[in-house]
């Protein structure tokens, strides 16, 4: 096993717990299991400790927590971006988990999705919404029962509706369930599903926190962005600024998959070894196979080859410098027997799948990106063909209302330019086409 | 009363779950998605019918259904099967070898139509299902299921296929016989 | 001045309202950003991708039709970099279009075919074979769809939901399997369907009454007034002048009249242009004799009684001028004003309105003929299914004005048959009807097409009208055959 050059060596994975604290404890999805861990006392001390909306978002801010979507935006400042005007305001918790790589959200609802619930009420009282949605994708049975229960203890509970708490503050929430769309991820995307609609993201601007749901102020954040606000609450900023890099601060749920010894979702402080983490944390290849490359950030992530995760971090700044970004945290390991040509075509296959179909440069290019990869796969492709996928893939890069297309042009141009020489090998032979991988 | 319900294209049970979903959101139109997976988890599939009564009966409009219904891939637009496995192919699946499990189950589904001993399932490939460390991951209809080996997948349509029919398997099946007498 | 911001585009400095996009201020200073979805009548789409433009200090490059116009701001529409985003969005537009500009309809109008010319010129990159789609779809009675061509910019569904109100279209599927269509076999059914066909901008909505009749290359369009109703729409007519043949009408804007648009019943107004509608000479007694003649004897009967025997019909579908003429020149010559009467086809609700565009009030000029009247101290009688003012104001001799416009007077006959009840009629139209004919003279008028003059729209607004080239040289209007009959009457005195 590599020394690592990292302040983390030495300490265990479970000394980063935040969100994961009920893990492994018995019947944690309860109120009460909740309520015994510290659970609703960041409410209660938001709506009873004197605390203005303005002081959460401060509080939020200062934290340095950032959004766990995938963009990093900052939240307090999101939540600053709503008008103060009275009026209708929405809060949605995006809860379309669909980046392929990522399954760490609905791991927080299956420990207990009142860390939801609450960082869902801390947030409504920082921007006055008086009602929320968590926004499900539809396969999610289990998830979408979770949350429903819980939503349901809350109501009883009292930490839901026209009194919460006692406090005068109201609150509704509830669930809404999506029919099969990645592209209900994108915030503006979900906020037409949600409006009964097809999932396509609306143009900017006007911007959600100003015009979103039924052209009200709206905030659409992350579960495990709003799951950590309660614990921020608790524990103040500066604890969580512990943890992390100056930029990238406090804990992340990193979800692992491919063929490593111990897949899994794994709560580890931002700033910690990607290396590490496969290596020691999730026990490496299985098989003792050699990596090749890393997806380190969901399907969308540009690609890292294994000498370029030597010495990388697993932090927003680290992953932007190498050309690549955290995402949604989704590390996807891909081992020395693959073709990287088949990882491009099978991505590809995602893109034009997913794809809205509303920008032209988006429907048509997804589509023809796929098309070349196959060809090439089926050995009818010729010299040049893997530029010019990073050609077509960069000419739809920051030209559609979303940032779809952006993400398929992530692997659609790294996966060649890194990988050229393997292409060249599809170029010569046709016998290649006959076999997956493996 | 009695007449009323009898002319509806849906059970009275559903209509009730169709005017719950209407007048649970902001607007009319947000209730479409959920009221399609309403009608979908009763009748097993959406027919322009049901698209057709929920104009008629509900005030909701074909075209913005229409949108809706071709738009998201969860809804069924035409008469399936009762079991449906469904593996996802994405990435994370595909790297533990999704694409053998597809096959396989595919294989056998054909076997028994072969044979003369068809298993009541459908078997498609699917984008992410987000659960993407325990691949290949599959849902049989509602059930959640992972490390979805072709072995475990061939285990998983015989069990499923010892099982009494789900309910809306049934009234799709007694909803086409009585269609295909009407005509 | 803060109602004002003031940009530069390719350093030339515009001033344009706040609130307005950098394409609005694009076009108020006459540069070209190419772009499909966007249509000023319109709600924004932003789904084309094409009019892409640089704002210095945006990292990315900007679409024209939604970026808000800023003080200060510049922006760059020409440089290499905005150039060859507009040569990849037109080539992601025509990778799945097909190459069918040889059948289809719209080539020559085509705005896919004029940015290719423009902007493109290149071999395609695209070596795949292209998506197939549903082809020539009968989507109502005057409209046929083929998908295939649709390049998804939304504009018919934005109309759909905007304009009528009435929804019909969606675009149904994802990705690039994503369609455009109605309902099943659910049809486009309302006055304002042609405008689908014209917002197009490829041939994926084609006219039905157009299809395949003409090439838009040997078409001449003219600027004119639609006569159908009172809101007089802006329009183009559309001739091709060697056959001397009237092909078709599409709206013209006009913020003030009509917007972008026009209603069906509008686009039917070149039918009776055409020579195998209209009437060529004058019948006297029936005998078709010499324009001359008939003008001769006219004046002559003018001449031989007193103002108070003779009773002027007017509709108003004639233009202001004309109605001056009429009456300065009958005034001038038997010294006294006439009885004037305007007749009102009895099925007439004149306060109807669509909404958009369509009023109940048929005739293009009403507001203008009141005007004139009123200008010659004429108080005008009603007939509007009771004619018994006329049959008893002891005319001798009956002057009628017919309408050009035969479709906004369904009781045409019955109001006829009435009128050859009269001592001495002279019509003047184009009326094919038994009744015309029974006249004692029928002289035939030139069409709206043909004439200089105004219309006065039911609010106010005076419109020109421009003459093309007339389908029969010898025909004229009311008031060239009033300046002639002035001519004759003084002659012979």
């Amino acid at each position: 096993m590599p020394v690592m050059n990292s302040p983390y060596n030495g300490r265990q994975p479970n000394e980063f717990k935040i969100l994961t604290e009920l893990e492994g404890v018995p019947n944690s999805r309860s109120l009460e299991v909740y309520k015994k861990y510290g659970g609703y006392a960041a409410l209660e001390k938001v709506l009873k400790g004197g605390m203005s909306p303005d002081d959460v978002i401060n509080l939020v801010k200062a934290s340095g927590l950032r959004g766990r979507g995938g963009a990093g935006f900052p939240t307090g400042m999101k939540w600053g971006f709503v008008p103060k005007a009275p009026g209708e305001k929405y809060l949605i918790t995006n809860f379309d988990e669909g980046e392929p790589g990522t399954y760490k959200d609905r791991y927080i609802a299956e420990l207990n999705a009142h860390m939801l619930i609450e960082g869902k009420l801390i947030g409504a009282y920082a921007i006055g919404a008086s009602k929320s949605y968590i926004y499900l994708r539809g396969e999610f049975y289990d998830e979408i029962a979770w949350c429903e229960k819980a939503i349901k203890e809350a109501y009883d509970a009292g930490y839901l509706g026209d009194n919460v708490m006692g406090t005068g503050f109201k609150h509704h929430m509830d669930v809404y369930i999506g029919a099969g769309a990645y592209i209900c991820g994108e915030e503006t995307g979900l906020i037409s599903s949600l409006e009964g609609k097809k999932g396509q993201p609306k143009l900017k601007p006007p911007f959600p926190a100003v015009k979103g749901y039924l052209n009200k102020p709206t905030i659409v954040n992350n579960v495990e962005t709003l799951a950590a606000v309660p614990w921020i609450i608790r524990n103040g900023p500066e604890a969580y600024k512990k943890f992390g890099t100056e930029k990238s601060a406090g804990t992340k749920l990193f979800n692992i998959s491919g063929p490593v010894v111990r897949p899994g979702c794994y709560e580890l402080p931002l700033g910690y070894p990607l290396k590490r983490f496969i290596y020691e944390d999730c026990g490496g290849l299985i098989g003792g196979k050699k990596l090749k490359a890393v997806i380190p950030g969901g399907a969308s992530a540009p690609v890292l080859t294994a000498d370029e995760i030597e010495n990388i971090t697993m932090d927003y700044e680290a992953f932007a410098s190498a050309g690549t970004m955290l995402g949604s945290g989704a590390v996807i390991v891909i081992p020395e027997d693959v073709s990287m040509v088949h990882v491009l075509e099978n991505l590809m296959h995602f893109f034009k799948d997913e794809s809205c179909g509303q920008c032209t440069p988006c429907r048509e290019g997804t589509g023809w990106l796929l098309k070349m990869s196959r060809d090439i796969v089926n050995g009818d492709g010729v010299p040049g063909d893997a530029e010019k996928i990073a050609d077509v893939a960069g000419k739809m890069m920051g030209r559609t209302i979303c940032t779809f297309s952006d993400a398929a042009a992530g692997p659609a141009r790294s996966i060649p330019q890194k990988f050229a020489h393997e292409f060249v090998e599809f170029y010569k032979t046709k016998k290649n086409a006959v076999q997956a991988h493996g | 009363m009695e007449t009323k319900v009898m002319a509806s294209f849906f059970s009275s049970a559903l209509n009730e779950k169709i005017k719950s979903f209407i007048g649970r959101y902001e607007t009319k139109r947000s209730s479409i998605l959920p009221v399609l997976h309403a009608v979908q988890d009763e009748n097993d599939w959406i027919s322009q019918e049901a698209v057709q009564a929920l104009e008629s009966e509900h005030g909701l409009s074909v075209v913005d259904v229409n949108e809706v219904l071709s738009f998201y891939t969860m809804y069924r637009k035409n008469p399936p099967k009762p079991y449906r496995l469904e593996v996802c192919g994405s990435i994370s699946c595909w790297l533990h070898g999704a694409d053998k499990t597809i096959a396989a189950a595919k294989a056998h589904i054909a076997e028994g139509e072969k044979n003369g001993n068809p298993v009541p399932f459908e078997c498609h490939k699917v984008e992410c299902l987000g659960v993407c460390g325990y691949a290949p991951v599959a849902l049989v209809n509602k059930d959640r299921h992972l490390n979805v080996t072709p072995e475990l997948a061939i285990k998983l349509i015989s069990e499923y296929s010892k099982k009494e029919l789900p309910a809306a398997a049934k009234k799709c099946a007694s909803d086409l016989a009585a269609r295909s007498a009407h005509q | 001045m803060s109602n004002q911001v003031t940009l530069s585009i390719n350093n030339q400095s515009i001033t344009v309202p706040a609130g307005s996009t950098i394409m609005e201020a694009a076009q108020k200073l006459g540069v070209t950003v190419p772009h499909f979805c966007w249509h000023p009548g319109l709600s924004i789409a932003g789904v084309c991708r094409f009019c892409m433009v640089r704002v210095e200090g945006m990292p990315k490059l900007q679409i024209a039709c939604n970026t808000p116009a800023s003080e200060g701001m510049k922006v760059d529409t020409v440089s290499d970099e905005v150039k060859d985003a507009h040569k990849w969005a037109l080539e992601f537009h025509l990778i799945n279009h097909p190459l069918d500009c040889p059948i289809c309809d719209q080539a020559g109008e085509c705005e896919l075919q004029n940015y290719y010319m423009k902007v493109g010129k290149y071999q395609s990159q695209m070596e795949d074979e292209k998506v197939l789609k549903p082809k020539a779809l009968d989507v109502g009675d005057t409209l046929v769809l083929d998908t295939e061509r649709c390049i998804l910019c939304s504009r018919c569904v934005r109309f759909e939901d905007e304009v009528t109100k009435t929804s019909t279209l969606g675009i149904f599927n994802r990705g690039d399997q994503a369609t455009i269509g109605t309902y099943k076999d659910r049809k486009i059914k309302h006055n304002y369907s042609y405008n689908l066909a014209d917002i197009c901008p490829v041939g994926a909505f084609t006219a039905k009454d157009f299809r395949f009749k003409c090439r838009v290359w040997f078409l001449k369009e003219s600027k004119t007034v639609c006569p159908g109703c009172s809101t007089g729409c802006n329009v183009n007519l559309f001739q091709n002048s060697n056959q001397r043949e009237y092909y078709r009408l599409k709206p013209r804007h006009n913020a003030d009249v009509n917007g972008h648009w026009m209603c069906d019943t509008g686009r039917t107004m070149y039918e009776h242009l055409n020579a195998s509608a209209r009437l060529s000479s004058p019948l006297l007694n029936g005998e078709s004799v010499s324009h001359q003649a008939a003008l001769q004897a006219v004046t002559d009967a003018v001449k031989s009684i007193s103002a108070d025997k003779l009773a002027v019909v007017f509709t108003a579908q004639f233009t202001s001028e004309e109605y001056s003429a009429t009456l300065k020149t009958l005034k001038a010559t038997l010294k006294s004003a006439p009885k004037v009467f305007v007749w009102r086809d009895e099925s007439e609700k004149i306060e109807d309105f669509d909404g958009i565009l369509f009023r109940g009030d048929r005739n293009p000029n009403t507001r203008g003929m009141m005007d004139v009247l009123k200008e010659e101290g004429i108080n005008p009688v009603m007939l509007k299914g009771d004619f018994s003012a006329l049959a008893s104001s002891g005319a001798e001799l009956t002057l009628i004005f017919g309408p050009e416009i035969e479709v906004g007077y369904p009781n045409l006959q019955k109001a006829l048959g009435r009128f050859i009840e009269m001592k001495k009629t002279v019509y003047f139209g184009n009326s094919l009807s038994e009744a015309a004919k029974r006249m004692w003279i029928r002289i035939p008028v030139k069409v709206f097409a043909e004439k200089n003059g105004t219309f006065v729209n039911f609010n106010g607004v005076a419109q020109k009208l421009k003459a093309n080239a007339p389908v029969f040289p010898a025909v004229k209007s009311v008031d060239e055959y009033f300046a002639e009959l002035g001519k004759i009457a003084q002659t012979a005195i």
